[in-house]
């Protein structure tokens, strides 16, 4: 007649797989699964390439996305964003200055928004007393609703190699995580 | 033969002809990807031979996907710009661009169709654009809008998307 011993299970092993294996690796994989999913659904992790970000952001830096960041929010003005410009993965990253609704333009590299000069602590140190060294002109803009006025931090560039403008808010895929 | 694999067995048929009626007869959407694919498999070279009757095979497959009228707006900052008019302008910048880039591939990726009528559609992609050589490699959204003609789909116009504008 045979008997069952039931044997105790070393510490050890049920530390590190618990009582019964095929349930913790059935748990883990459901976490896994989990934690990826909402991983890839709220933050896309990015690769800064470029110059015009500069000094802020400096090419070959890597950031991550908050794709979520602007489900219940809208974007305010400072934010570095993340803008569609071909598929999901190439990304733009610019900073927001403008507003729906607001009138903005550069006079003599100072942006006005509504006709008063904006404060950009985030732009290269004072040279001179000249807090933009390209003393970039732009038109005035009127912003509708649903669009931002984006543009980087480096206005020491040449204004023709900038890439900067409107944009429209459904092409915005999310909000900078770690300024 | 049991209940259960004769009912598997009229599934799996079902599945084959659905699938054989959607090659055979497809839906606009994806008549309208089938004229993508044939637009860029006859730019990308992907090995093809870039010379003589290849080439001149190449160009036509391409002048077939599109209208008479087409037109082609290209605007990526940075980089190039031009417009073409008309089917024998844009068949003869193809055969330009195939012998000056032997090595081209186009991958398109993110197609949406929209604006879907009976005889007027437009689409957004991104095509990944590889020259061959060193940093060739770039990614573009383009809008296409499409003519149907006498059964068949046409592109009419080609233009870039710029995710930034100035006004």
């Amino acid at each position: 007649m045979s008997q069952l011993i039931d044997t105790p299970i070393p510490w050890w092993q049920v530390m590190a797989i618990g009582r019964n294996p095929r349930t913790t690796l059935i748990r883990l994989a459901i976490t896994l699964v989990i934690v990826f999913v909402g991983f890839r659904m709220s933050i896309q992790p990015i690769l800064v390439q470029g110059i015009s970000m500069q000094p802020t952001y400096r090419d070959g830096q890597r950031r991550f996305l908050n794709k979520l960041a602007y489900r219940s929010a809208q974007p305010q003005r400072g934010d570095v964003i993340g803008i569609r410009e071909a598929g999901k993965q190439v990304l733009l990253l610019k900073r927001v200055i403008g507003l729906p609704g607001e009138r903005l333009r550069i006079v003599q590299g100072t942006v006005l928004i509504n006709g008063e000069p904006l404060e950009e602590p985030y732009l290269l140190p004072p040279t001179n007393g000249v807090q933009n060294p390209a003393r970039w002109a732009v038109e005035e803009v009127r912003l509708q609703d649903g669009e931002l006025y984006v543009i980087g931090d480096n206005r020491s560039m040449r204004r023709d190699d900038h890439y900067f403008g409107i944009v429209n808010q459904n092409r915005v895929v999310g909000r900078l995580m770690n300024p | 033969m049991s209940s259960f694999r004769r009912k598997t067995l009229i599934g799996v048929l079902i599945a084959v002809a659905v699938c054989a009626l959607w090659w055979v007869i497809p839906s606009e959407e994806e008549r309208i990807r089938r004229v993508l694919e044939l637009a860029r498999s006859s730019v990308s070279s992907e090995g093809k031979p870039a010379d003589g009757l290849a080439l001149l095979a190449r160009v036509s497959q391409l002048t077939q996907c599109l209208t008479r009228d087409v037109e082609i707006q290209v605007d990526v900052f940075g980089g190039i710009s031009g417009n073409l008019a008309g089917v024998d302008e844009v068949r003869a910048t193809a055969a330009g661009i195939t012998q000056q880039f032997p090595g081209l591939k186009v991958q398109l990726s993110e197609i949406q169709i929209s604006d879907l009528m009976p005889t007027s559609a437009k689409a957004t992609v991104v095509a990944a654009i590889d020259t061959g050589s060193r940093n060739g490699q770039t990614a573009q959204e383009f809008e296409l809008r499409f003519r149907k003609w006498e059964g068949r789909w046409y592109i009419s116009k080609i233009a870039t998307v710029q995710a930034l504008r100035a006004r």
